[in-house]
């Protein structure tokens, strides 16, 4: 366990530093100009893209890890409980119907968001829901919640609503303040430490809510933590960075493959797994040939699709029978 | 002579167990039968403390509520009905889930008697049912709690093995554990020491298997008469 967490950390300061120093040309460029710029594009503009990719990645890894054992569900996940669509529903009314304008209180509409569509997942699909009905359950209120972000913004007093939030609804990293970054980043962290030391019980739930019960836990108690915890750290990312796919569904898949099956004790390495993925999905989106940047939400749907299918089409069977 | 190992006071759940009391001494092998929806179940679960309306369960003269997890993790051992897992944890790892060993030679005795070496480096949600039903019957063994509480601990299980575990459950009983199992099919029934019969949320009989087999209230609750399943005592 160590020794794969030290692997995974290892990886990470590697893309990290990648992260700072690639592409490499317009740093030699400017160098040559004016070193003093150098140190400002690497502060400003890639110190909070980089601490935004690793941070997001790592709340969307432990959430999405933390969703899953507490749903006893595989497929639970930010994106596909529709707290990311929330979030992002949540940060969209604050902007522009309550005229917030500071990121953290923007990061709060967005936990609200998150909180408020898990809750009504639960209410909708049951706490203890099969797999397929918290899929479809899910999946109606990440559409639900987007139909009313795009009312939202056609309804907005400015006329450029559309056109402002389109790269952020898209999920985007691109120049971001140090501000917006500790705004989004502090919540999540709180939130990724507490879901952090829940590992043990959660690995014990894997049992049933009723053993866990019966040695004198409270599952409940439990699930409303995870849930609360998972839509602050959500809410608060998406509020500066938009909703990013699929990283929330892979991470703890692969994590779990990493560490026997133990769903709670997956939760650090999806975070380490979250935050090596959306920093190299981040890097991708600059270093493609394409003559521009891609979205990022486009490098991550390509990274978690093949995996997501690849789960469905194994658990298709378990559905028919 | 038995010295008490539970005593519970007043437990209920809301709709589906009036107020009850139950003693259970040690060293005890208890069935609880009843038709579908009188309460087996209930009375398991608010024995476990899982729903805690009302009432009070000592176990060792403790209060169950106030004590902490680690105690009670390692004093009362609980099987639900429902034998799914959803992980693909290996069965060596779920056997030691919550600290279990495999130290002393009666839990080499677990594992070899319940087959489960075969299947120790399987993940578990591969397993069939009836093999899952002995992987988590066998990691309760292994813990070796004073109270055991398990929900059909026979359904989904071939005859060797109904034979078996009933063995076990014998073995552990007379190692001075209490064990209480609710049992939809009777055919086992000579085997315990005691019967509860349950009825619309409540007690309704309590005695050696043969005084229940043979009562009025056995006809009246489960439609049959008395003397057809008598026989099933030997």
């Amino acid at each position: 366990m160590s020794r794969l967490a030290s692997l995974l950390a290892v990886a990470l300061a590697g893309l990290a530093a990648a992260a700072l120093m690639l592409p490499w040309a317009p740093l030699a460029t400017l160098h040559a100009a004016d070193p003093a710029l150098v140190r400002t594009v690497l502060v400003e503009l890639r110190l909070p893209r980089l601490l935004l990719a690793a941070g997001y990645g790592a709340t969307l890894g432990i959430s999405g890890a933390a969703l899953q054992a507490t749903f006893a569900n595989p497929l639970a996940s930010p994106d596909l409980t529709g707290s990311s669509s929330g979030a992002a529903l949540g940060a969209v009314i604050g902007s522009y119907f309550l005229g917030l304008t500071g990121p953290l209180s923007l990061a709060a509409c967005g936990a609200v968001g998150a909180l408020l569509t898990l809750l009504l997942l639960l209410a909708i699909a049951g706490r203890r829901a099969d797999q397929l009905s918290l899929l479809l359950a899910g999946l109606a209120l990440s559409l639900v919640a987007g139909a009313l972000t795009s009312l939202a913004l056609a309804l907005a007093p400015s006329p450029f609503a559309f056109y402002d939030s389109f790269a952020w609804l898209m999920g985007s990293l691109e120049d971001r303040s140090l501000a917006q970054a500790a705004a989004a980043l502090i919540p999540a962290g709180l939130a990724a430490l507490w879901l952090a030391t829940k590992a043990r019980v959660l690995d014990r739930l894997a049992l049933g809510e009723d053993v866990l019960a019966a040695a004198g836990h409270d599952p409940g108690q439990l699930r409303r933590g995870v849930v609360a915890s998972t839509a602050i750290g959500i809410g608060a990312c998406v509020s500066v960075c938009g909703a990013v796919g699929f990283i929330g569904l892979v991470a703890p898949i692969i994590a779990r493959k990493l560490v026997r099956g133990h769903p709670g004790q997956a939760l650090v390495p999806a975070a380490l797994l979250g935050a090596t993925l959306l920093i190299g999905a981040d890097l991708a989106t600059r270093l493609a040939p394409l003559g521009r940047t891609i979205p990022l939400g486009v490098v991550t749907a390509a990274l978690g699709t093949p995996l997501f299918l690849w789960v469905l089409l194994r658990r298709q069977g378990e559905w028919q029978a | 002579m038995s010295t008490l190992l539970v005593d519970a006071e007043a437990i209920s759940l809301r709709q589906r167990l009036s107020p009850t009391n139950l003693s259970i001494p040690a060293g005890s092998l208890t069935a609880i039968i009843g038709p579908n929806g009188s309460g087996k179940t209930s009375l398991l679960r608010a024995l476990a403390r899982i729903e805690r309306p009302g009432g009070r369960v000592r176990l060792d003269g403790k209060d169950l509520d106030h004590q902490p997890p680690a105690w009670r993790a390692a004093r009362l051992g609980f099987l639900p009905a429902g034998r799914e897992i959803t992980w693909a944890i290996p069965v060596r790892d779920l056997l030691a889930l919550g600290g279990n060993v495999f130290a002393s030679p009666r839990q080499a005795e677990v594992v070899e008697h319940l087959e489960l070496g075969p299947l120790l480096d399987r993940p578990v949600d591969r397993l069939s049912t009836g093999e899952r039903s002995r992987v988590l019957l066998g990691r309760l063994l292994l813990a070796q709690p004073a109270l055991l509480l398990l929900d059909e601990p026979l359904s989904h299980l071939d005859p060797y093995w109904v034979l078996w575990v009933l063995k076990m459950l014998r073995e552990t009983a007379q190692g001075g554990a209490g064990v209480l199992v609710t049992l939809h099919d009777l055919h086992q029934i000579g085997r315990f020491d005691r019967v509860l019969v349950m009825e619309n949320g409540r007690i309704a009989d309590d005695g050696s298997p043969r005084d229940v087999l043979t009562s009025p209230v056995f006809e009246r609750v489960f439609r049959v008469p008395a003397g057809a399943v008598a026989d099933l005592c030997g």
